[in-house]
């Protein structure tokens, strides 16, 4: 018998949900289905028995665990803010208005020749692949955490990891698509930025001047200090969590790009972006690179 | 020696937590729910998943568990959510162990389904009497016959998709859930990051879940999960088995 779409969608909302989980307004619909649908229950429940086998027979898997504790989690998120929510709300209209008032100046700047103004070049090092010198580009800005106000200063690729990342991006003016970003640690860890592993969402970019994407890097939590390497893509689609990770996998262990190197997509498999590039000119792809300083002894 | 013994003492509460942890879980800071649920979550889905029993009105009852997984886990979610509001944070002093204090939430939660079931239907003395009930609870800990005949089901199906990974991904899996490593301890003997075995591992999960639903175990559903599945549909109070005395 064939399944039908609505069985395969919350088939695969179950997968997530117990493998990198769920973001909460999809959580609470498969929970909806969950309570309604005993077949649907059935095919969650028996999808956890094998997680309880695979974690090594077990009578309750240690990732079944994880999935109530995020819940838990989402649950003070959503009822308590905590204090590093509150903080971070405070914190992104104040980013905002930085990276605002930094592209402005950096636009004002190349309408008018000014270099002096422009608080950062990004000639030569994006690797965005010899002889593309308009394609994407993007930037990495850092305010401290503690910093309060309208307009904190914000630091181009001076980051640290008691500081907030805010990022900015570039694309030419008949550029269209979906922005994937994402990073490469020092250990080679994957770092998510867009998509992460709980928000499926690209960003879709808007052509002309430098852009700040809608995103506030806490850099103390799962950042190492160290060389950070930031990636990023336009395509016709965001990039999946699994794709990025795969992206990530097979860059860690390449050196950084220099000036005059190909970008990044040409030195990673061409089968991992078959689904997001079938044609080499449908992508922009640029990288830059920043190291992150440790924490300041108090 | 009686100084290290003095200074152990000293840090930690009378529950068996340090006092950070006693403090930081009163002002319900996050880093302190995660370490409490951590630290009790395990034995709270052991009591849920296998059920009690309990003796309301002078009559016997048994809570046979919960039989389907997202029912334990909405149950499991419903109790530390109650814990971690702040009264009944208050309410616990800090000198009595908190599993036992835990395991009687969760067993309210599932006795609140029996209690609205006794206001739908109540019992009635021959005088014409509601029969009020005082209840007294007893746990349990063992697999029910259908749950073993399941997961042997189950483990056929991972045997055959353990059979389809490739050597390091089978090693990651040794170490993790035979040798009872940590993702810490995996890392570092396979040399490479935290964030990749976590990775790895949210990606094995997700790849076994895939390999089940194509193979379609519709065999496994009418075996394994047939015997709770008329269940399954009803409230959490239906699974309560009332035993003769």
């Amino acid at each position: 018998m064939m399944r039908s779409l609505r069985e395969a969608r919350v088939d695969r909302w179950i997968e997530r949900e117990l493998g990198e989980g769920l973001a909460p307004r999809r959580r609470a619909r498969l929970h909806e289905v969950l309570r309604r649908d005993p077949r649907a229950r059935a095919r969650y429940d028996r999808a956890v028995e094998a997680l309880r086998v695979l974690e090594g027979d077990v009578d309750v898997a240690p990732s079944e665990l994880e999935v109530v504790g995020r819940w838990l989690a989402a649950d003070r998120e959503a009822t308590a803010p905590t204090a590093v929510l509150d903080h971070a709300r405070r914190w992104w209209p104040a980013l905002l208005a930085g990276l605002t008032a930094a592209l402005a100046l950096l636009w004002i700047g190349s309408l008018t020749g000014g270099r002096a103004l422009q608080p950062w070049s990004d000639d030569g090092w994006q690797a965005r692949g010899p002889g593309r010198a308009d394609g994407l580009a993007l930037e990495a800005l850092c305010g401290s955490e503690t910093l309060e106000g309208a307009a904190p200063i914000l630091r181009p690729r001076d980051c640290g990891l008691s500081d907030l990342m805010g990022l900015a991006y570039r694309v030419p003016a008949d550029r269209e698509g979906q922005l994937t970003v994402f990073g490469v640690d020092a250990q080679g860890d994957a770092m998510f930025y867009l998509p992460t592993p709980a928000e499926a969402t690209g960003a879709a970019v808007e052509a002309g001047h430098w852009r700040a994407l809608p995103l506030a890097v806490r850099l103390s939590v799962n950042h190492a200090a160290g060389p950070l390497r930031i990636y990023g893509l336009v395509a016709p689609s965001v990039a999946t969590v699994d794709e990025v990770r795969s992206f990530a996998e097979q860059l860690a262990p390449l050196r950084s790009a220099e000036p005059g190197d190909p970008p990044w997509t040409a030195r990673v498999e061409p089968r991992s972006l078959r689904r997001l590039c079938p044609e080499p000119s449908s992508c922009d792809a640029a990288e830059l690179r920043l190291t992150l300083r440790p924490k300041a002894r108090p | 020696m009686s100084v290290p013994t003095a200074a152990v003492s000293e840090a930690i509460a009378p529950n068996g937590w340090s006092w950070a942890l006693l403090r930081g879980f009163r002002e319900g800071q996050t880093d302190a729910l995660g370490e409490v649920y951590r630290r009790h979550a395990d034995e709270v889905t052991k009591q849920l998943r296998y059920g009690f029993a309990f003796q309301a009105a002078g009559r016997h009852h048994r809570f046979v568990g919960c039989r389907s997984a997202f029912e334990l886990h909405d149950a499991l979610h419903e109790t530390f959510r109650r814990a971690f509001e702040p009264p009944a944070r208050e309410r616990y002093d800090g000198l009595r162990p908190y599993g036992p204090y835990l395991r009687a939430i969760a067993r309210n939660v599932v006795l609140r389904g029996f209690r609205a079931r006794e206001v739908q239907f109540p019992e009635i003395r021959e005088d014409g009497e509601a029969v009020t009930s005082a209840i007294e609870v007893v746990d349990e800990g063992s697999q029910t016959p259908e749950q073993h005949v399941g997961r042997a089901q189950v483990r056929a199906v991972v045997k055959r998709f353990l059979d389809t990974l490739a050597a390091p991904d089978r090693r990651l899996l040794e170490l993790r859930f035979v040798e009872g490593q940590s993702q810490r301890d995996a890392a570092e003997t396979l040399g490479l990051g935290r964030q990749q075995i976590r990775g790895r591992e949210a990606k094995l999960r997700e790849q076994l879940l895939r390999y089940l639903r194509r193979q379609g175990e519709e065999g496994l559903v009418a075996v394994g999960l047939a015997l709770p599945l008329p269940l399954l549909g009803a409230p959490l109070f239906e699974l309560l088995g009332e035993v003769l005395r």
